[in-house]
């Protein structure tokens, strides 16, 4: 049994979008200091357009909103403050550096909503916005297991207490691959079907060793073995060897199960004594990664196998790497 | 106060100790949680909900003095789980 899966919906606050991202975005704070704790709880963002115009019916106020007031007459931009304010606003941003009217500073401030300031342009500025909030605000869970960075390929490695994954983590870290997590990992889906992981906050690459006790990775093994996020390409489950189960023999069958509604392969490793697994993994991501590739050797084995058997002849060579290449 | 779930039990319950759930609390109770085998344990801080089987799960969480937990347990011995961990957190973990 895998152990449970747990919700992981740490709130944003305009603090933290500040300590993350003040120096990338040269985002510096005017106003409203005392609304720093608001959260921000979409990652879209409104450009208000239409509520300018006084139209207020479809106002996005729970975004941050991007505004530029300075050129309106001051009875427009007067009236604009009043109706867009009276709405519950996380945080406003003015982009380009733009003059920022002094009204709006006074209501910001009286409101207790933090008004930043960026030199960035609105197009790049807007774009780079969306990209962390889509990513910070996905949906996240923590899982048990171990997440490593194999030859490229990010590595689930789930199964249950005991079972041995993280002496199979440190094995994996001494062949020189990467750890992102121990224990407790972090899986976002950052989009309709891709999911990825990361060193989970607080633990870091600390790791919990029956017997030994605690170790710091990164601090044993140095920087080239850890990374902090990683997309999951595949997914090993290492169980206790089950002489009544069958197990994949050939690749012939799909690998395909669901996580977190994103498809990702799936690998099951039965462990027993003399098998090392770590080995067996590298394995499996390599096999994996001709797979993302399209190359599937257990089918093109077969149709070779085929092929010989059609024509009633032994195949000396039966496919080689040497057959992928272009023919001229 | 424990309440009962639909699936077991659970509670709310304050950090007492001024270090907080560091190392030594956490490793008492993961210790604990874990003797409930056939009951799932949760621990839940602003949102963030860990394994209380898990002691970088709980380290993770990063409980300060005064923060409040929530405590689920779904399954067998769940009440009991619940009452053991809570009575443990109360304590301060024997300290002030």
């Amino acid at each position: 049994m895998v152990s449970p899966i747990s919700e992981l919906n740490e709130p944003l606050k305009v603090e933290e979008l500040l300590s993350r991202k003040a120096r990338d975005w040269d985002l510096v704070q005017v106003a409203g200091r005392d609304g720093l704790s608001n959260v921000i709880y979409t990652p879209e963002i409104n450009r208000p357009g239409l509520a300018l115009a006084g139209y207020y019916e479809v106002f996005s106020a729970e975004r941050i909103q991007l505004i530029y007031l300075a050129s309106l007459t001051p009875e427009t931009r007067q009236q604009v403050i009043r109706q867009t304010f009276a709405f519950h606003i996380p945080c406003v941003i003015v982009t380009t550096d733009l003059e920022i009217a002094e009204e709006l500073i006074t209501t910001c401030d009286a409101l207790q909503i933090p008004l930043l300031r960026t030199s960035l342009t609105t197009s790049l500025f807007q774009a780079d916005l969306s990209h962390f909030l889509e990513r910070r605000l996905a949906p996240a869970w923590t899982v048990h297991g171990v997440m490593m960075d194999v030859f490229g390929m990010g590595v689930l490695i789930q199964g249950r207490s005991g079972v041995g994954k993280s002496e199979c983590g440190l094995e994996l870290i001494e062949r020189g691959h990467r750890l992102i997590a121990d224990d407790v990992v972090v899986i976002r889906r950052i989009s309709k079907n891709q999911l990825i992981a990361e060193t989970p906050p607080n633990i870091g690459y600390h790791m919990e060793i029956r017997g030994i006790g605690i170790i710091d990775v990164e601090l044993l093994y140095g920087v080239r073995a850890v990374r902090e996020e990683s997309p999951i390409n595949l997914r090993v489950m290492m169980e206790p060897w089950d002489p009544m189960k069958e197990y994949e023999r050939l690749g012939l069958n799909d690998r395909e199960s669901i996580l977190f509604e994103c498809s990702v392969a799936e690998y099951v490793l039965p462990v027993e004594p003399g098998r090392n697994i770590a080995k067996l993994i590298e394995v499996a991501a390599l096999t994996q990664r001709l797979e993302d590739q399209g190359i599937n050797v257990a089918r093109e084995f077969d149709r070779r196998i085929m092929e010989a058997i059609q024509r009633k002849q032994t195949t000396r060579r039966p496919f080689t790497a040497i057959d992928r290449l272009p023919r001229p | 106060m424990m309440e009962q779930t639909q699936t077991g039990h659970r509670a709310t319950v304050t950090i007492p100790n001024s270090l907080g759930l560091h190392l030594r609390p956490a490793s008492q109770l993961v210790k604990i949680a874990s003797k409930y085998e056939k009951c799932d344990v949760f621990l839940t801080k602003d949102g963030q909900s860990i394994n209380a089987k898990s002691i970088m799960g709980v380290i993770m969480l990063a409980a300060e003095q005064g923060s409040e937990l929530i405590l689920e347990a779904n399954g067998e011995g769940s009440e009991e789980a619940i009452r053991e961990l809570v009575a443990l957190i109360e304590s301060g973990f024997g300290e002030t």
